[in-house]
């Protein structure tokens, strides 16, 4: 069953009559049963999809290129389509923003869930980064995208030419700092994505982060002035922050991250545990709107689309040109580096991009306990359980008709490889750590 | 039981500051009958406005008592009104907002909105100030302001017309002139009037009696003098009369040679000796 | 009573009422010369930034990227992509709700820290300390405390308003001349009385300047409040065009910003003059 959403000028919803009929094709009632999971109250296959427990969901997003299937699934009418009529989209101001408002959620002028920082759930439901240490338990429904993000230098390190080898690097910036100059690196959340692949990428280069230099969180915006001035010498951010810095003249993509770890997981779509198991079908449908629009952005035929919606102030509001290049796997590194179609774009639904593979989580926990933001001995395993639902996008995939191929069979992605070399086997995760190293 | 309308029976007044204590009032007696004009009068710092606030009952005497229409005074009230040297209108209100205030408190149950209108009204045009009746205080000259102070004293009806220096924030011609009001609305009503002053030819020309006051500290009063001048009185037909003059002359005599005021640079030097002077009934 | 304005010039036996000739006369002098200022600035900006290399685009540049924005002031595109003027509405009802609060609970405390000695000696020094916290300070403790953004927003508005209007208030309170109590006093005024007659409108002017930083503040306030809380409003509006590097939006904002602070303290003066009619502190 071709599910594809057409695009699509105007919001427009399928009338729920004929939404039903398909839904009813799709569901073919007993063999779905058992591929729920235990737990799942039998209510919720009382009448398909239409025992929504809810039309309602804030959802909330920072404007990043890759939270453009949140974008997509609300421009054409994607949540409306499965039911879910009074969705929300609304910018968040910062990541620290988005915590807060998850912990507040929707009832307390907050949100139901959010395009986060894979890690950020984790960090939360285990209370390391709320008030009072008070864990607010999350769950990660999918994947938003693979790949995207970027390391990017400031134009005065031009002549060192960094790619993914930042031993260089270090030189260059002990002899500023020796010169009693700042130095500083900047990321956007302690713990998240961008801290993670910063320190990966000067660690490997025995870049030692925060004694050789400083790493601090930064927005974005002030991320580019920074480098403006001098007083910022390296940042890892999402696009098309790191498009707009070459655009205007200020500095040159060192890597995209793709080329540090091929296809890594990046943004997630959270949601708060006590949503989702108080609408578990509302949260169904969510996915599947989400899922929906993660397909519309893979397609190279609707990238266009993708970046004239991204460049709406509503959503980003930056050119689109800076948006679209990239987007389409044309990176200009900004230092006289072109390469075109390049297999380091953002992925939004192909290579499994979507599906939330929990050996990724395993990486991202055991990332954080390298420098320390979790403890030695945090049991991983036993909250990626929790917090982790597969399950749930497993159902959406199979309600969405989606082909079997594009399922994956496992829940491990198996053993990654990064571009030093190094390997992470999920199934042990300490000798992983074991060889690394600089960490905390 | 007093037969006199007002009597300020033995009163004394300390002030204590910084555990200091200064004798300000010693042993003040005095009867005023009902229709008296009288002015008080003496050096700075002789109590003077102090007898007057006790009178007011804006400040309460350290021992002794006054009696007015055989009640003792506690308490300021509308019964003592007064007339400030600063008119102390309030500068939000008009004139005759000002005036009202003042009658709509006092007569707020014994008359109707109209005759308390009609009443105000009325208080203004005695003292000449009708035509200004919607003007605030800063768009009226200082003699104008003083006027309406007056009016809104009057309005009160009081038993007892209290004017603290009146007329010293003015110039001598307004000064002049009301002065004239003064005397002619008094022809007309009959207050009892007790006014501080330090103008020698006020105090001769308003008064019926002249209270003249010891210097401080302990002052007391130490000459009464009766001005037996007949009303209406004239101040430039009395100008030549020599009776007017006798009495200007008794009373500068008793300010400027028996109680005369010698402040050194360095130090306040004790009063000059007072003369046992009794005060006269 | 005023000089005959001379800058009409109409055919003969029209006659000009006096409003127009009033309104013409302020427009030449209040209107005009910030006019003419303001254009000579534009154009030395124009000509500063009008090189490629220009740190701040010049106005022609921002007319022109904002030129949706500027002539569509009440677009809904959903979500926060709303006209200028519902940003600033939002953030105009943020203030409206907070700085009402501030009022209410600012005079209140004023007063009493004003009439009370033992209150002001125990909150005024806490007062002191907490108004040196800047309005940003607060959020994460309230939004800890109250547990929803809405209430937040507001907290911030309110807690960064109240300081001056207390201070303000508790001065004016304090600083009521002598006479007004003593015409109370005399007039024996219940305290019911006392606080609307004579306190409240001596105050007032002290209040009012009070009242006026109080709104400068508030509109500060909810501006950085916005940047962190998000939502539809300026504050976010120009957090967001700085995320996404939308120089020319923030010049416009900030115009909008100043320009709404100013009438928000016009409009509180405004009304500050008339209650008081005038008087000022």
């Amino acid at each position: 069953m071709d599910d594809t959403p057409r695009a699509a000028d105007e919001k427009t919803g399928l009338p729920r009559r004929t939404f039903l009929k398909q839904s009813m094709g799709l569901l073919g009632g007993g063999a779905l049963m058992s591929m729920l999971p235990a737990g799942l109250s039998s209510a919720v296959w009382a009448a398909g999809t239409d025992g929504l427990e809810t039309t309602k969901a804030k959802l909330g997003f920072i404007a990043l290129t890759d939270a453009a299937p949140l974008f997509v699934a609300e421009e054409l009418g994607l949540f409306a389509k499965h039911g879910m009529t009074d969705v929300e989209v609304l910018k968040q101001s910062s990541w620290g923003t988005t915590r807060d408002n998850l912990v507040l959620g929707a009832g307390s002028g907050g949100i139901d869930g959010a395009h986060i920082l894979t890690p950020m759930p984790y960090l939360m439901a285990a209370g390391r980064v709320t008030t009072n240490n008070t864990p607010l338990p999350m769950c990660i429904l999918a994947r938003l995208n693979l790949n995207g993000q970027g390391i990017s230098i400031s134009k005065e390190y031009a002549d060192l030419k960094l790619g993914t080898d930042a031993s260089t690097f270090k030189q260059a910036v002990a002899a500023k700092q020796a010169k009693g100059q700042k130095i500083a690196a900047a990321m956007t959340f302690p713990g998240g994505t961008h801290d993670l692949w910063l320190r990966y990428w000067m660690a490997a280069g025995g870049i030692e982060p925060n004694k050789d230099l400083p790493t601090v969180v930064i927005p974005p915006p002030q991320m580019v002035a920074n480098m403006k001035v001098g007083s910022m010498d390296a940042f890892c951010v999402g696009e098309p922050w790191n498009a707009q810095l070459i655009n205007q003249n200020i500095g040159y993509s060192a890597v995209t991250t793709g080329e540090l770890w091929a296809n890594h997981p990046e943004k997630a779509l959270s949601l708060r545990a006590d949503y989702v198991s108080a609408n578990p079908n509302a949260t169904r449908a969510l996915l599947k709107a989400v899922m929906e629009a993660q397909m519309f952005c893979e397609a190279a035929a609707n990238k266009e689309q993708v970046a004239e919606i991204c460049a709406k102030r509503r959503w980003i509001g930056a050119p689109a040109k800076d948006l679209l290049a990239r987007l389409q796997g044309n990176f200009d590194y900004g230092n006289g580096r072109v390469v075109e179609n390049s297999p380091h774009l953002m992925r939004f639904w192909s290579e499994f991009a979507s599906y939330p593979f929990q050996s990724h989580d395993l990486w991202f926990l055991t990332e954080n306990k390298r420098w320390g933001y979790l403890p030695k001995d945090f049991d991983s395993q036993a909250l990626i359980a929790k917090v982790n639902r597969e399950d749930i996008w497993r159902q959406a995939a199979a309600e969405l008709g989606v082909p079997a191929e594009q399922i994956p069979q496992s829940k491990s992605r198996g053993v990654e490889t990064f571009f030093d070399g190094k390997t992470f086997d999920p199934q042990n995760p300490q000798a992983y750590l074991d060889s690394l190293a600089l960490k905390a | 039981m007093s037969k006199h309308y007002l009597s300020i029976e033995h009163v004394e007044k300390y002030f204590e500051r910084d555990g200091v204590s200064s004798h300000v009032l010693n042993q003040i007696n005095l009867n005023v009958a009902r229709g008296e004009y009288i002015s008080i009068i003496g050096h700075s710092g002789c109590g003077k406005s102090t007898v007057l606030n006790i009178v007011a009952g804006l400040t309460d005497s350290s021992s002794g008592a006054v009696i007015l229409d055989g009640r003792e005074v506690r308490g300021p009230g509308p019964d003592r009104s007064l007339v400030f040297q600063n008119h102390s209108l309030l500068p939000w209100l008009t004139v005759q907002e000002n005036v009202a205030l003042a009658v709509d408190k006092v007569f707020k149950h014994k008359k109707s909105k109209a005759e308390r209108r009609d009443w105000t009204l009325h208080h203004l045009e005695l003292v000449s100030m009708g035509h200004a009746l919607h003007k605030r205080p800063n768009e009226i000259s200082g003699g104008m302001k003083q006027r309406v102070g007056i009016a809104r004293a009057l309005a009160m009806e009081p038993k007892v017309l209290l004017l603290d220096e009146p007329f010293g924030a003015l110039d001598a011609l307004t000064r002049a002139h009301l002065q004239d009001e003064v005397m002619r609305i008094q022809s007309e009503l009959h207050n009892t009037v007790i006014m501080i002053t330090h103008d020698v030819d006020e105090a001769v020309l308003l008064s019926d009696r002249i209270v003249m006051m010891t210097n401080g500290p302990s002052a007391t009063i130490g000459e009464i003098l009766s001005i037996d001048l007949p009303r209406p009185r004239d101040r430039i037909a009395l100008a030549d009369d020599p009776r007017y003059n006798a009495y200007r002359h008794a009373v500068l005599s008793f300010l400027h040679e028996k109680q005369r005021k010698v402040e050194p640079l360095q130090r306040r030097s004790a009063a000059a000796p007072a003369d046992p002077q009794r005060a006269r009934a | 009573m005023n000089a005959p304005v001379k800058s009409l010039a109409l055919p003969a036996g029209v006659v000009a009422p006096s409003w127009l000739k009033r309104l013409s006369k302020n427009l030449m002098q209040s209107v005009l010369p910030p006019l003419v200022i303001t254009a000579a600035l534009m154009l030395i900006w124009q000509l500063l930034c009008s090189g490629a290399n220009a740190a701040l685009p010049p106005p022609s540049q921002v007319i022109e990227d904002t030129w949706e924005l500027i002539v569509n002031p009440f677009y809904d595109n959903g979500g926060t992509d709303v006209g200028m003027a519902w940003q600033l509405l939002a953030s105009l009802e943020r203030v409206a709700y907070g700085y009402a609060l501030a009022v209410v609970v600012g005079v209140a405390l004023g007063v009493l820290v004003g009439q009370s000695t033992w209150a002001m000696r125990g909150l005024d020094p806490l007062f002191q300390i907490l108004r040196t916290v800047p309005p940003l300070a607060w959020l994460p403790l309230s939004l800890a405390g109250f547990k929803d953004s809405h209430p937040s927003a507001l907290f911030v508005i309110f807690i960064t308003a109240i300081w001056p209007i207390i201070i303000n208030t508790s001065v004016g309170i304090r600083n009521i001349p002598e006479d007004y109590r003593n015409v109370a006093k005399v007039l024996r005024l219940n305290g019911v009385e006392y606080f609307q007659k004579i306190m409240l409108p001596a105050a007032a002017p002290y209040i009012f300047s009070g009242l006026r930083i109080g709104v400068g503040l508030s509109w500060l306030a909810i501006i950085a409040a916005e940047m962190l809380i998000g939502g539809v409003g300026i504050g976010f509006f120009i957090w967001d065009a700085w995320n996404a590097s939308r120089i020319s939006d923030i010049i416009l904002a900030l115009i909008y910003v100043g320009v709404v602070g100013f009438l928000l303290d016009r409009l509180v003066l405004f009304v500050g003059n008339r209650i008081t009619r005038g008087t000022s502190a």
